[in-house]
């Protein structure tokens, strides 16, 4: 690599790499110094602090490149400071280093005096180009108490100083230090203030979805969902999205015209989870610096503790972090990453039809500082087939069944153990009524079950775009499932809640809708045998019930997009 | 009874013995073993070849089988030399070095000990910390430098510096190629105080072939540190850097010297690169050692819960703290969480036990028992007002078997024993902390966790302490000087001593060392918060500035002014000299040769007088230190070719009798006893305006002393000495030996010790 790089060292816990970042480069050519790499004679290498200087100084011996350092004043009061030894150090280092090879920085000219004085006389002040901001709420930085205030509508929230990317914080918020704070923190305040006001909106949007590894493939389809809808929202300038997936399923996102980063979980690979995260956190970092995205969109439970990494990396402040974040957890759920609240743009919540049975931790006001986030709830999220959907006669062609009672059977993926014990009594009872069972075969499952064989079994998504097809469903009551069901089908449904997932409260979900006839159950609790159930089930279905549901389809992935570009396109924000 | 015959049992000695030697050879030893046991043989032949197989056995590393052998083979009495020589080593191997001893003492000749079994004797002894252990390494130190090594460490480790010097230069011409010797030899001369001859060894290390060349740069910069030479300390430092050390030596170097945001930056980047280049197991030990030792620990805890190999000191310290139940450590997760839980500040508050404790009734003489604790007797202001402290306390009617005085260390050959011969008559007993090491009573398990995550040297402090607050039991315990007076806090509390008076002296630690991060701050605070502890100061300058840096309201510190012996002084009174212009006036500065005492400033004064004073000046010296050179090539390049320097000089007799005005040009002071003797003497005295000065001064009338600003110039000094000079010498003496008699004779000290004690005064008649 020839091109010039700005190379910066960061030390984890000080903000100024990150408003450096910014200030040097909107994107690309700043990367962070990395432990063994030598830089080139074309490179400039930027230290934040003379210690940071001192402490890599050894290493810089086999490399020409221009050294940049910032001297930093005191950041503690109360004469703990012992700088002066490390001024008078770095003095002897120019003295045995090529002329003009270091040069000197300070971030205000309070500090540039100081410099002087200690012995920098060619220090210059960093100077931020453009115009400054104005008239934004003011986060006051508090370094006794570790945290930053954030002023927002009436309220005062707070963050930790180091929680998120200081130069991401500059484009929402003025700074200023307390005025008891020590020097160095008046410093960076007045810097991260001053910082330019840079293209917040990106002209060519990108957008990062991470897909987690989960049970099914529901936190996907969600993703899809508001993929599709940025998109045809923004018809003239579609905006690119990318999805950073662990799940095995990808290629449906690949498929649907998405480019996909395939990665591997520490599971995967069978590795520590530590040096994972690290591995993780650098490339995911890097992706951040290449491509700057407008915005990362993450599906789950919580933020993956290394997309909060990256983006504090210097270099990664561009992008927005919106949380989708599905409600109906267990009431015995982990809620320890409701706590990730704090490090987002917006948390993005799909609606859920049977929210009045949410007994679990989501069905309440999230007890964590909401630090920069906002929270939304919106109308259920669904991957609608739209004009996709095929009519009755057409998706039977489609998938090659035959003019008889069909009823569709899809209980997921591999993850569905418990429902396997049911199978025989299914199919028996099926049988009796005379309804055929098509079987739904996941994405995420390896290989046909070989019981299967003599049963018919399709693969196909999304699976919704076929439902016309058939004149029953037996399903599990996942988000995604319950919602393309209830909102767009009228055939009798019968729900086999799965009560192995980890968050997801399917058998509430179920009783729900059972409790509002939209949909038999097959509760594991009622003294109904499932033999009774299946049979009663399939005599719908062998007469060709219909069921009204009532409940309508409403686009809760458009708003979602909406809450999105809303905070990362200009025609958006400049209203 | 078998009956054998000479045939066949010469038949049967040699089938075994050749099936012995097979089985050897195989290293098929237990068969080998069973074999000969098995073996009917007689005894004389059985013991050649069961000595041949422990010696085989011994050999191929066997030495679990050999003792067994060597174990039948005593029984059937035939144990040889050789045998107990593996014994004993293996003793030693397994930390067993009373076994060990035991053996060699059974089985030799103590007066005629071969030399390997000599040289096992010596390393026995030395790890039961026998002295006697020197004479058997003394034996083979000249051709066995392991053993020389040791002899030289024994007598480093009992303070015998100048036996361990000479040793040292004497192996060193006989083991000339091992660097170990060079390096004991700078450690030696750095404790000896022979600056520059440490110097001289590392710099020489430095450059030697196969020594690493970090090390000796790391130790010469300490000792330059040391010595206050900050220029090439920074030099060095650089040049240090440029070398890419191992991290454990920089980050100690760099704590050494007071680099702590380097420390700091330099751990960063060593926990954030592990992942990919990571760090031993033995470096992260010695790192975090060296945080412990600085007060660290929720560094170490940060580097703990990042999952890295801290090591067993850590390891242990940590544990420590969870008994403890300071939770804090174990939610560390950034280093700058970490660098906020230092030691002692997160064992504070004290525990509620502590804190409810009653304050000290007042108690009688005879129920009083007096600890008074000081680091050492070296030669110092402080040291000898500690002398005077035990003397005003024994003319106030303290019975001397009612004081006990412990030292940190009273090692003669550091001239940490200035003072002893003073206190040796008294009849107070006197304990030296270090000699007692090893004898440390079992600490209760609170204190002895609590004690593991202190830092250094407060740890061993309070360790030392312990043993001997549990041996006096003392009703007053008083720690002298700031180091002293935090263990004394510390261990006092915690030991529910009654009274406990701790005795700072001019300034707060942070106004001599800035950005010191061990000035006990915080744990002065706690302690003076303690209702039956109590803080003094010995200059109403230093009381201000402790109850400032505290955050104290004021009073809350007390004064405990110097005191003065002014027996001695009563005969050298001397009259004022007449200001004959033909006289020269004899200028004596009496300090400490190093930096705090401005002892080149004070040379640049005497020749600006020169320039200006229409008499004569006659510059000298009374003092030691670390800038002794520099002053003495300072003065040649003023042209103060006349200028005496005198070292160690005791009495007052010798300081004064020679001088007309004493001059002091510090940078910083407390109550300096020097102005306050010189004065007693009638002598006119100047000084710049720092700590206690301008109190120790008689301040009105022509008697009064000259008080100089704080950073003044030579030249502004002296002028204004010339201006004060003649009235100064006319004046009548006797005002200012009324001064120092009235505000700091032995009695007003003896009577404000007792009252800081509770202690109910005798009424005299």
């Amino acid at each position: 690599m020839t091109d010039k790089r700005i190379l910066i060292d960061a030390l984890e816990g000080d903000p100024l790499p990150q408003l450096l970042a910014c200030l040097l480069s909107s994107k690309g050519a700043v990367q962070p110094d990395t432990p063994d790499g030598i830089p080139g004679p074309d490179d400039a290498l930027w230290f934040p602090s003379q210690h940071g200087f001192l402490s890599k100084m050894g290493k810089l011996q086999g490399s020409d490149c221009h050294i940049n350092i910032v001297i930093r004043r005191p950041s503690e009061n109360g004469g703990l400071n012992p700088d002066d030894a490390e001024h008078a150090v770095i003095s002897q280092v120019a003295q045995r280093l090529s002329p003009g090879r270091l040069r000197f920085h300070a971030l205000t000219e309070d500090a540039r005096r100081l410099a002087v004085q200690q012995g920098y006389s060619d220090c210059n002040v960093l100077e931020p180009q453009g115009a400054a901001r104005h008239n934004r709420p003011r986060a006051t930085i508090d370094p006794s108490s570790n945290r930053i205030l954030l002023p927002r509508d009436t309220q005062m929230r707070q963050i930790g100083l180091h929680a998120v990317n200081w130069a991401r914080l500059s484009r929402d918020y003025d700074f200023a230090a307390l005025p008891e704070a020590a020097p160095d923190w008046h410093d960076l305040a007045r810097l991260a203030a001053a910082l330019p006001k840079g293209p917040d909106t990106a002209t060519d949007p990108l957008y990062v979805f991470i897909t987690p590894n989960g049970v099914g493939i529901g936190h996907l389809t969600r993703q899809l969902a508001i993929a599709r809808a940025l998109q045809e929202q923004n018809p003239d300038r579609p905006p690119r999205i990318v999805f950073w997936s662990f799940s095995r399923a990808a290629i449906i996102a690949q498929k649907a015209g998405h480019g996909v980063l395939l990665r591997h979980t520490a599971e995967h690979l069978g590795a520590e989870d530590a040096p994972w995260q690290k591995w993780e956190t650098q490339a995911f970092a890097q992706f951040l610096r290449q491509h700057g995205p407008a915005g990362i969109v993450a599906d789950g439970s919580s933020i993956a503790p290394f997309v909060v990494d990256a983006m504090r990396q210097p270099g990664c402040h561009h992008a927005r972090l919106f949380w989708v974040q599905r409600g109906m957890w267990q009431a015995d759920a982990d809620i320890r990453g409701l706590s990730d609240i704090l490090y987002c743009d917006k948390v993005l919540i799909p609606g859920d039809l049977a929210h009045e049975a949410d007994t679990g931790p989501t069905s309440r006001r999230n007890p964590n500082p909401p630090g920069l986030s906002e929270t939304r709830i919106t109308p259920p999220v669904t991957l609608a087939p739209g004009a996709d959907r095929l009519a009755r006669g057409a998706a039977r062609r489609a998938l090659g069944i035959k003019w008889r009672r069909r009823c569709l059977v899809s209980l997921g993926g591999d993850a569905f153990a418990r429902t396997e014990t049911l199978r025989e009594e299914l199919v028996q009872a099926a049988a009796r009524s005379g309804v055929h069972l098509v079987w739904a075969q996941s994405p995420l499952a390896t290989r046909p079950n070989q019981k299967d064989g003599a049963l018919k079994t399709i693969a196909v998504y999304p699976l919704n775009r076929y439902y016309d097809a058939f004149d029953g469903v037996i399903a599990a009551a996942g988000y995604n499932t319950f919602h393309e069901l209830m909102q767009s089908c009228d055939m009798p449904v019968l729900f086999l809640p799965t009560a192995n997932a980890r968050l997801d409260d399917q058998p509430a979900r179920a009783r729900f809708a059972a409790d509002a006839g939209w949909a038999d159950v097959l509760d594991p609790e009622s003294d109904v045998s499932a033999a009774q159930v299946f049979a009663d089930f399939f005599a719908k279905v062998r007469s060709g019930t219909k069921v009204d549901r009532n409940s309508g389809l409403r686009d809760g992935a458009g708003e979602m997009a909406r809450e999105i570009s809303a905070l990362t396109m200009p025609e958006h924000t400049d209203g | 009874m078998d009956v054998v015959t000479e045939s066949q049992r010469t038949a049967d000695f040699g089938s075994v013995r050749r099936e012995l030697v097979r089985l050897c050879a195989a290293g098929a030893y237990v068969d080998a073993f069973l074999a000969l046991e098995e073996a009917t043989l007689a005894q004389g032949e059985a013991t050649g070849l069961w000595e041949y197989l422990e010696r085989q056995m011994v050999q191929s590393g066997e030495t679990t089988l050999a003792e067994a052998v060597r174990t039948r083979l005593a029984a059937a009495g035939s144990y040889t030399a050789q045998m107990a020589i593996a014994d004993a080593q293996s003793a030693i191997d397994l930390g067993e070095p009373a076994q060990a001893e035991l053996i060699l003492r059974s089985s030799f000749d103590l007066d005629d000990l071969p030399p390997m079994a000599a040289k096992l004797m010596g390393q026995a002894m030395a790890l039961g910390a026998r002295s006697e252990a020197l004479e058997h390494f003394a034996a083979s130190g000249e051709t066995d430098p392991d053993a020389a090594l040791a002899e030289i460490d024994i007598l480093r480790d009992s303070d015998r510096l100048k036996e361990a010097e000479e040793r040292c230069r004497r192996y060193i011409g006989l083991h000339a190629g091992d660097h170990r010797f060079h390096v004991r030899s700078a450690r030696i001369a750095a404790a000896l105080m022979k600056w520059d001859e440490a110097l001289q060894t590392w710099e020489h290390l430095v450059e030697r072939p196969g020594f690493p060349r970090s090390v000796a740069m790391a130790n010469r910069i300490q000792v330059l540190n040391r010595l206050g030479h900050s220029e090439e300390t920074e030099a060095l430092f650089a040049e240090f850097l440029l070398q890419e050390p191992e991290l454990p030596i920089v980050v100690q170097t760099a704590f050494a010297i007071g680099l702590v945001n380097l420390a700091d930056a330099i751990l960063a980047r060593a926990e954030e690169h592990h992942g990919i280049t990571p760090l031993s197991e033995r470096d992260w030990d010695a790192i975090c050692q060296t945080l412990l030792q600085s007060g660290q620990i929720g560094q170490v805890a940060w580097l703990a819960n990042r999952g890295l190999p801290v090591g067993p000191s850590a390891d242990q310290a940590l544990t420590a703290a969870k008994r403890l139940s300071i939770r804090s450590l174990e939610s560390v997760a950034t280093q700058e969480e970490g660098r906020r839980l230092t030691s002692p500040e997160h064992l504070l508050p004290f525990p509620p036990y502590i804190r409810m404790r009653r304050p000290s009734p007042r108690q009688s003489l005879d129920d009083a028992r007096i600890l008074m604790v000081n680091a050492s007797l070296v030669s110092g202001g402080a040291e000898r007002q500690f002398v005077f402290l035990v003397k005003a306390l024994l003319e106030q009617g303290v019975p001397p078997d009612r004081i006990d005085l412990a030292f940190f260390s009273l090692a003669k050959d550091r001239g940490r024993a200035h003072f002893l011969p003073m206190l040796e008559e008294s009849g107070v007993r006197v304990h030296d902390l270090q000699a007692l090491s090893g004898q440390y009573d079992q600490m209760e398990r609170d204190l002895d966790d609590r004690c593991q995550l202190l830092p250094r040297p407060l740890r061993g402090d309070v360790a030392a302490l312990h043993h001997i607050i549990r041996q006096v039991q003392p009703t007053v315990l008083h720690g002298w000087q700031d180091r002293a007076a935090l263990a004394c806090g510390f261990a006092g509390a915690h030991l529910g001593v009654e009274r406990i008076v701790m005795s700072a002296r001019n300034m707060q630690p942070q106004r001599r060392e800035p950005g010191n991060r061990l000035d006990g701050k915080a744990l002065f605070t706690a302690l003076t918060l303690l209702p039956n502890v109590v803080l003094t100061a010995n200059c109403v300058a230093g009381v201000g500035d402790y109850e400032t840096w505290l955050g104290l309201p004021s009073d809350t510190v007390r004064l405990l002014n110097n005191g003065l012996d002014l027996k001695p002084l009563r005969g050298n009174n001397r009259p004022a000299r007449p200001a004959d212009r033909d006289d020269p006036i004899r200028v004596t500065g009496v300090f400490r040769l190093a930096q705090n005492k401005r002892p080149l400033l004070w040379l640049e004064t005497i020749a600006r007088l020169r320039e200006l004073s229409s008499r004569r000046i006659v510059p000298r010296i009374v003092g030691v230190g670390p800038l002794a050179q520099d002053v003495l090539a300072h003065a040649q390049n003023l042209g103060l070719d006349d200028l005496r320097i005198e070292g160690d000089l005791v009495s007052e007799h010798a300081i004064y009798s020679d001088a007309d005005v004493v001059l002091l040009m510090s940078r910083v002071e407390g109550t300096p006893n020097v102005l306050l003797e010189a004065q007693a003497l009638g002598i006119a005295v100047a000084a710049c305006d720092v700590g206690g000065v301008r109190h120790a001064m008689l301040n009105r009338g022509d008697a009064a002393g000259l008080v100089l600003p704080a950073d003044v110039s030579a030249i502004e000094a002296a002028a204004r000495i010339d201006g004060w000079l003649p009235g100064a010498l006319n004046a009548d003496p006797s005002a200012r030996r009324a001064f120092v008699r009235d505000h700091y004779s032995l009695e007003t000290l003896g009577r404000n010790a007792l009252d800081l004690y509770r202690i109910e005064q005798q009424v005299r008649d």
